[in-house]
C-alpha cells in the first residue's frame, strides 16, 4: 500500500521530470521538491497559522495572569489552559498534526531518491517495479546521470559541504520559524528541538545520499520563503543559542513607536 | 505543548534509527562451480562447498580475517586458483580483487582498487597493493566519491582474470599471481556484467547501454555498440552470434564475425532482460522481469513460446538435457521443458530467500545449484529430478 501509494507515484514523477528536465538529476530534485512543497502547501500553511495563533494567545495577558494564578496548581493551571484554547478557538495540536503528515512525505522522499539512483543491483531491481508499465521510456532513462559538481548523488558528500549546508539551512529554518513562548519550559524546548534537528538532518545527510541532501536544502529554504511570507521573522534568533527571543509583530511595533513619540 | 514536542521528537529519533538500521546486500549471491567444489561469494565469506555432501571445504577470510570486506561477484575457477572481487565494506563503495589457492582457500594475492582498500587490507602479514590507475586518497585522506565495487562476475581464460569494476574500469590479472596485465577505462557507466572472452576478443556490457568489444591481449577498444538500453546482464556468444538482453525489453542478436558488428534481429519482452540468453540447438531461451520466460529462434529472433512460471525472473536460466533451469523473486526453482516451456518440477527453495542468482548446473553430475538471496541457506544443491536437496547454511 505505501509503495502503491506513496513510492510509485514519486519515483515516476520523478523519472517524468528528469526526461523533461535535460536528464539532470540535480535539476530534477530541486523542481520535485518545489511541486512537493507546493502540494503540500495548505498543510504547511494551516500549520505556520496554528503556530501563530498559539503563540498570540500564549503571550496574551489572559494567559499570564492565569499562570501566575495557579502557578502552585499544575493540574488546575493544564485544565484552565485547555479552557482557554477553547475559547479562543486554538486547537494546541493543530500546528504539529499537519508536520507529522509530512514525515511519510520526507521518508518517500527519500526512498525516491536512493531507488531512482540505483546505485546497488538490488536497487535497480526495487526501481523497476516502481516503474508503472504505462511509462514504456522510463527504462531508456537508467542509469540516471548522477554527477553534480564534486559528488556522486548517489553517494555521500565526501567533503561534507553538503551536510554543513543542511545543517546551516536546518538551524536557520528551526530558529527563525520558533515561536517565542512565555513559558521558559516550552522555549527551553524548543531550543532543544532546534538544535536536534539540526543534528539529526546533518547526520542523516553525513550518512546518506547527497541527492536527499539536496531535497533537504530546498525544502529548508522554502519553509523560511514561506514563512516570511506570512510571519515577522526574528533573523536575530539565528545567531542566540538560548531560547527564542519574541517576534515583534507589526502591530506591536507601531504601539511601541506610538509610546515612544508620547 | 511540551509534551507534543517530545513525541515529534521521538517520532523523529525513530526514524533516524530506522534509517540506520541493518541495510539490505547490495546483491545476491556470487556461485561457481567445478566438478567437485561450489563456490558462494555471500556477505563477508567467499565458502567452498563440498558438492557431495554440502559441506564446507574452506572459507575466506580466515577467521578474525581483515578487512571485513562483502563479496558478492561470481568467482571464477581456475585450476589452481579461485579469483573473487569484494565490494569493500558495506556502503564503503571501495573494492578489491583476491586470488585464492583451490585447495585449501589461502590467500595467494590481493589487489586494492582504490587506496582506501589499499590501506585496509596491508597489515604487517600481508600486502595488498594499489592498481593502476586506482583513485587516492585527496586532501585529509578524504577519497573522491568514486564507485570501486567489484559487482561483475570475473571471466577466467588461459591464466587470465578479467575483472570487470563499477569504476568502469576492466582489468586483466595474471591469475596465479596478481599481476596487473593490463587496465583500460571502458565504459562511461558501471560495469555489472560478467566480461566475456571470445578468441581474441573481450565483451563487456556496460549499464551506459554500449557493448564494448576489446582487445584481449592489450584491452585496446575494437568497436563498441549502443543497443539503447541499459546492459545489465552478460552476452551469450554461439557461433560468432552474441545474443544480449537489454533494459530496454528487448534481446538483441549481434554477428561479431568481422570487423563491425552487425545486428541481426531484435527480439521483444514484456519488461526488461537481465539476466544473460542461454542458447541451445538453436533456440534462444531468456526471462524478464515482468516474470515471463522466452524461446525464440536464434536465427530470426521468432518467438516459439512464452510461459510465466512465477515471480518476477532476474536470473539467467540454466540448461541441462532438455530441462531449463530458473529461479524467481519468491524463492522458488522452475525445471521447464525446453520443447514448450511446460512445467517438469517447481520446488520451494529450503530456507527461504529469494531466488536473484543464476542457478548452475552440472549435467554430468545431474545437479542443479541455487544461490538464495536472504535466505537461511546460502547454497542448496538439487539433482535434476528436483530431489536430494542437501543445503549449505554458513552456522553449519
Amino acid at each position: 500500500m505505501w509503495e502503491l501509494l506513496v513510492i510509485n507515484p514519486m519515483v515516476n514523477s520523478m523519472l517524468f521530470l528528469y526526461s523533461l528536465l535535460f536528464n539532470n538529476l540535480t535539476l530534477t530534485i530541486v523542481v520535485f521538491t518545489i511541486l512537493i512543497r507546493a502540494l503540500t502547501f495548505p498543510l504547511t500553511w494551516q500549520q505556520q497559522r496554528s503556530a501563530k495563533a498559539l503563540q498570540e494567545l500564549q503571550q496574551g495577558p489572559e494567559w499570564k495572569k492565569m499562570q501566575e494564578k495557579y502557578a502552585g496548581d499544575r493540574e488546575k493551571l493544564a485544565q484552565e489552559q485547555m479552557k482557554l484554547y477553547q475559547q479562543a478557538g486554538v486547537n494546541p495540536f493543530g500546528s504539529c498534526l499537519p508536520l507529522l503528515i509530512q514525515f511519510p512525505i520526507i521518508i518517500g522522499m527519500y526512498q525516491a531518491i536512493t531507488s531512482a539512483v540505483a546505485a546497488t543491483p538490488v536497487q535497480l531491481l526495487t526501481l523497476s517495479t516502481h516503474i508503472y508499465p504505462f511509462f514504456a521510456s522510463a527504462t531508456n532513462l537508467l542509469p540516471l546521470d548522477n554527477r553534480f559538481l564534486w559528488m556522486n548523488l548517489g553517494l555521500p558528500d565526501p567533503y561534507f559541504v553538503m551536510p554543513i549546508l543542511v545543517a546551516a539551512t536546518t538551524w536557520v529554518q528551526s530558529k527563525v520559524m520558533t515561536p517565542a513562548a512565555a513559558d521558559p519550559q516550552a522555549a527551553q524546548m524548543s531550543q532543544t528541538m532546534a538544535l536536534t534537528s539540526t543534528l539529526m538532518f546533518g547526520y542523516f545527510a553525513f550518512t546518506f545520499a547527497s541527492g536527499l541532501s539536496i531535497y533537504f536544502i530546498v525544502s529548508n529554504l522554502i519553509s523560511i520563503v514561506q514563512y516570511a511570507f506570512t510571519n515577522p521573522i526574528n533573523w536575530r534568533n539565528i545567531f542566540s543559542l538560548g531560547a527564542p527571543a519574541p517576534a515583534v509583530s507589526p502591530a506591536a511595533a507601531g504601539r511601541d513607536k506610538a509610546r515612544k513619540k508620547k | 505543548m511540551s509534551r507534543l514536542r517530545l513525541a515529534l521528537l521521538g517520532l523523529l529519533s525513530a526514524l533516524a534509527l530506522a534509517a540506520c538500521g541493518a541495510q539490505p546486500l547490495a546483491s545476491w549471491p556470487g556461485l561457481a562451480v567445478d566438478q567437485e567444489l561450489a563456490y558462494v561469494a555471500y556477505n563477508n565469506q567467499v565458502v567452498a562447498v563440498n558438492l557431495a555432501d554440502g559441506k564446507k571445504r574452506w572459507s575466506f577470510p580466515p577467521e578474525g580475517g581483515r578487512g571485513g570486506d562483502v563479496f558478492l561477484a561470481d568467482p571464477a575457477v581456475g585450476a589452481d586458483v579461485v579469483v573473487v572481487g569484494s565490494e569493500g565494506p558495506l556502503s564503503s563503495y571501495s573494492g578489491a580483487v583476491f586470488g585464492l589457492n583451490r585447495a585449501d582457500g589461502a590467500e595467494r594475492w590481493c589487489l586494492a582498487l582504490d587506496s582506501r582498500a589499499r590501506d585496509r587490507l596491508t597489515t604487517a602479514t600481508a600486502d595488498c597493493p594499489l592498481a593502476p590507475g586506482a583513485t587516492q586518497a585527496g586532501l585529509f585522506g578524504i577519497m573522491p566519491p568514486e564507485d570501486n565495487r567489484v559487482i561483475a562476475g570475473i571471466a577466467l581464460a588461459d591464466g587470465v582474470a578479467y575483472v570487470a569494476a563499477a569504476n568502469q574500469r576492466v582489468y586483466a590479472l595474471d591469475a596465479l599471481t596478481g599481476e596487473v596485465l593490463w587496465t583500460q577505462l571502458v565504459s562511461r557507466h558501471p560495469i555489472w556484467a560478467t566480461p566475456v572472452v571470445a578468441g581474441d576478443r573481450l565483451y563487456i556490457a556496460s549499464l551506459d547501454h554500449v557493448l564494448y568489444a576489446r582487445d584481449r591481449a592489450t584491452g585496446n577498444p575494437l568497436w563498441e555498440k549502443d543497443l539503447g538500453g541499459m546492459l545489465a546482464g552478460s552476452p551469450a556468444l554461439v557461433d560468432d552470434v552474441l545474443y544480449i538482453g537489454t533494459y530496454n525489453k528487448e534481446v538483441v542478436a549481434l554477428d561479431v564475425s568481422g570487423r563491425e558488428p552487425v545486428e541481426k534481429w531484435r527480439a521483444t519482452a514484456e519488461n526488461a532482460v537481465w539476466g544473460g540468453p542461454q542458447v541451445k540447438d538453436g533456440v534462444v531461451y531468456f526471462s524478464d522481469l515482468s516474470g515471463g520466460l522466452y524461446a525464440v529462434d536464434a536465427a530470426t529472433g521468432a518467438q516459439k513460446w512464452r510461459v510465466t512460471p512465477g515471480g518476477m525472473l532476474r536470473a539467467s536460466p540454466a540448461i541441462a538435457g532438455d530441462l531449463l533451469f530458473i529461479g524467481d523473486k519468491d524463492g522458488r526453482l522452475h525445471a521447464r521443458r525446453l520443447t514448450d516451456g511446460s512445467e517438469a518440477w517447481t520446488r520451494e527453495v529450503a530456507g527461504g530467500g529469494q531466488l536473484y542468482a543464476s542457478p548452475l548446473v552440472l549435467p554430468e553430475a545431474g545437479l542443479v545449484l541455487v544461490a538464495p538471496y536472504q535466505g537461511s541457506n546460502w547454497l542448496v544443491i538439487y539433482n535434476t529430478a528436483g530431489n536430494e536437496p542437501r543445503a549449505f547454511a554458513p552456522s553449519q
